[in-house]
């Protein structure tokens, strides 16, 4: 049967998810459709289960965060079963590729001011118990510019450098402190692989994670366990 | 003419939604016991308006339930202009969904959803000639700004349990949303 279908346009083919840019509910309104399909190489049960599970878990991390005013995706309609779920587009472009621009065109306050967002909203999550899973530098995005609303007073407006966590694929509950300090390794080397010049920009991150709530010294003793564990697997090769 | 016809993406062509909106209803008890006692004539979604913050607020829950339809899901109500009623709400009590979103006696300002399919196929103007004659109220169009003139925010924050909002924005939009995402998923 012919279907309004929308244009899709992959952006991304993961390891376990196609993301598409497309539009939800009506052609004016883009989207970010993610589908994880279905792997012929595992049990249908298994892979339908699998499935569900992964897009029900990344949706209600998504929306508990929202709840929570910490800025991520909206979610918009899922479909556990296709595995597919459809999400607010956030128009900007990764910390990673920001971070490169800033950095070149010399822009020093706003690196400081964008790394200590990073740390905040990091720290809000945490305190939340609420961990990333897979917090790297393409996994946070900024956004300059937001659209007011779906459909109602669809406008433009623009925002002070604003960054967003996306991809919560990975994301779980946790209260562990070896769990948030593994969130902040992960961003850390992600940091300094990207950025060979951001040790101290890091540092920026960590100083406003550390400020923002009460937990966050107890998760910063354990990053330094988890870094010396890192060092000691990588000279082991 | 005030109908409003839309072609929701990804829900096949033969799927249109035909929208008609009123105020100052004067019948809505009779409208209700025709859906009550099954009436087929009046199978419709009547939604409050009262209870809707946006345009695209209905149209959500117009496409999770024809999506639902189309996937062969089991509808949790009797048909999908029931399903489209339930899902407005956060929560998975259908009897209190009726009640707060669903018309009541007292309702005076009315959303009126009707499904075309490939099986029951009904033109705009046949919708539209059946609730002029049916509805006693003033029809409006569907847009942003009719359908923000008739939300009753304290009434919004009852039914999605949220404090303080008295206009709409952003947030508050996608707020409502995803209360009804998180119902779908459970
Ligand atoms: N909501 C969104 N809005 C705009 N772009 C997005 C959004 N979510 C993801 N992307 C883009 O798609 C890429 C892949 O999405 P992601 O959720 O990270 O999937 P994966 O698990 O494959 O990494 C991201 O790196 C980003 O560039
Ligand atoms: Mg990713």
């Amino acid at each position: 049967m012919a279907a309004t279908e929308a244009p899709r346009e992959l952006i991304k083919q993961g390891a376990e998810a196609l993301v598409y840019k497309t539009t939800y509910l009506l052609p004016t309104i883009p989207a970010l459709l993610k589908h994880r399909p279905r792997k012929p190489y595992r049990h249908p049960t298994l892979d339908l289960r699998l499935t569900k599970h992964r897009c029900l878990s990344e949706t209600r991390l998504l929306t508990r965060c929202r709840g929570l005013g910490i800025p991520v995706p909206a979610v918009y309609f899922v479909d556990e079963a296709r595995g597919e779920i459809y999400m607010e587009w956030i128009s900007g472009r990764s910390i990673r590729e920001v971070l490169d621009a800033m950095i070149a065109e010399g822009r020093k306050e706003e690196v400081n001011d964008l790394m200590k967002k990073m740390g905040q909203v990091v720290a809000k999550l945490h305190q939340n118990d609420i961990v990333h899973g897979d917090l790297t530098t393409s996994n946070v995005m900024v956004r300059g510019e937001r659209k007011s609303g779906l459909l109602a007073g669809a406008t433009m407006e623009k925002v002070d450098a604003e960054v967003v966590l996306i991809d919560l694929g990975l994301g779980m509950m946790s209260t562990q402190e070896e769990d948030k300090a593994v969130d902040l390794y992960v961003l850390e080397r992600a940091f300094l692989s990207t950025h060979p010049q951001a040790e101290d920009l890091f540092q920026d991150v960590l100083t406003a994670y550390e400020g923002s709530f009460k937990g966050a010294k107890a998760v910063m003793k354990r990053l330094a366990d988890v870094r010396m564990r890192g060092r000691k697997r990588s000279m082991l090769g | 003419m005030a109908i409003h016809t839309i072609q929701l993406q990804n829900i096949p062509v033969a799927h249109e939604v035909h929208i008609v909106s009123f105020k100052d209803v004067e019948n809505a008890s009779f409208l209700r016991e025709q859906l009550l006692g099954g009436n087929a004539e009046f199978e419709y979604a009547f939604v409050d308006a009262s209870t809707i913050v946006s345009t695209a607020h209905i149209l959500v829950a117009v496409h999770q339930a024809v999506h639902k339809l189309l996937v062969n899901e089991k509808l949790r109500t009797r048909n999908v202009h029931s399903e489209i009623v339930f899902s407005l709400s956060p929560n998975n009590n259908i009897t209190e969904a009726f009640r707060r979103f669903g018309i009541g006696e007292n309702t005076k300002s009315l959303l009126c959803v009707k499904i075309s399919s490939p099986e029951k196929t009904i033109s705009a103007a046949e919708v539209e000639k059946h609730l002029m004659e049916s509805v006693k109220g003033t029809q409006m169009e569907f847009n942003e700004s009719t359908i923000a003139a008739e939300t009753d925010w304290a009434n919004v924050g009852k039914c999605y349990k949220m404090k303080g909002c008295k206009e709409i924005s952003k947030e508050v939009e996608l707020e409502v949303l995803g209360k009804m995402v998180m119902r779908s998923v459970g």
